[in-house]
């Protein structure tokens, strides 16, 4: 059980303001009785939540976290695909006999594969609950569904392999291969 | 019949890999002035925000963290939004 005091409460505030209220009842209307007023005083109700400090660090750090450790992979993928095209790697493919969409579906497989295995050791890592020295067991974001943040993490894969695909179009060292 | 398209900036792989990271992080960037008006941006201003799949992915973090703040399961209908229009803008940047 939580004992709440409130501030106003202990600095005495509260009984200075009735003191003044009912004194001015009394002077307008004489026939009032301050003994009949009863105030009870209450916090203003509020949804149940975690005093964490640790919870504020994950809802500011969180999404940055997850945004640069993507960095890498996007970095890595951009880069191949550019040296491909600029050995022109891909240029005697084509000459072979390799469609367009096969080209891209093999880059899209190959990077999704690692992205899935870092999706699975993100989530995993992030939510399954390890025993602490302290006593207990504890996990960063223990409350959320395993599952679901697999998924979240999945669907942003998927646009993080089209947005570097989108990406290695604009570098291009093309001009050079032309000669 | 096929035509082949040259990207507009002629840099070797290196460089690429240079810009990539410069580019992945402008796209998260906006992110920073869209926190602090998290509560007053309406459903479909946020929707429009995650065309920007690094933006996605932020709200979608900070939908997380704010559940874990209740100290309640994240249920799916709430992420469902955010997932649906990163396929959109992965649609789009194809």
């Amino acid at each position: 059980m939580i004992i709440i005091i409130s501030f106003f409460l202990i600095i005495g505030f509260l009984a200075l303001q009735r003191a003044v209220d009912m004194e001015i009842l009394n002077i307008l209307n004489p026939t009032f009785n301050s003994s009949n007023v009863h105030i009870q005083l209450q916090r203003y109700p509020y949804p149940p939540y975690k005093a964490d400090n640790f919870v504020l660090v994950i809802q500011v750090w969180f999404p940055f976290l997850l945004v640069m450790s993507y960095i890498f992979a996007a970095i890595n993928t951009v880069k191949n695909i550019v040296y491909e095209k600029e050995n022109g790697l891909k240029v005697a493919m084509t000459i072979m006999g390799l469609s367009g969409w096969i080209h891209w579906a093999s880059w899209f497989t190959r990077s999704m594969v690692f992205l899935l295995i870092a999706d699975i050791l993100i989530a995993v890592c992030y939510i399954v609950k390890i025993p602490i020295t302290s006593g207990g067991s504890s996990s960063v974001i223990g409350e959320s569904d395993i599952t679901l943040v697999f998924f979240f993490l999945f669907t942003y894969s998927i646009t993080s392999v089209c947005f570097m695909f989108f990406l290695s179009t604009l570098f291009d060292k093309g001009k050079k291969n032309l000669n | 019949m096929t035509y082949r398209y040259e990207g507009f900036l002629f840099v070797t792989a290196n460089s690429a890999a240079a810009g990539t990271g410069g580019i992945w992080f402008l796209s998260y960037l906006p992110y920073a002035f869209i926190q602090p008006r998290y509560e007053t941006m309406t459903r479909g201003s946020k929707m429009g925000t995650c065309l920007l799949h690094n933006i996605g992915l932020a709200l979608g973090a900070q939908l997380i963290g704010m559940f874990e703040g209740k100290g309640i399961y994240i249920k799916l209908i709430n992420v469902e939004f955010n997932s649906k229009f990163r396929y959109w803008s992965s649609m789009v940047n194809v």
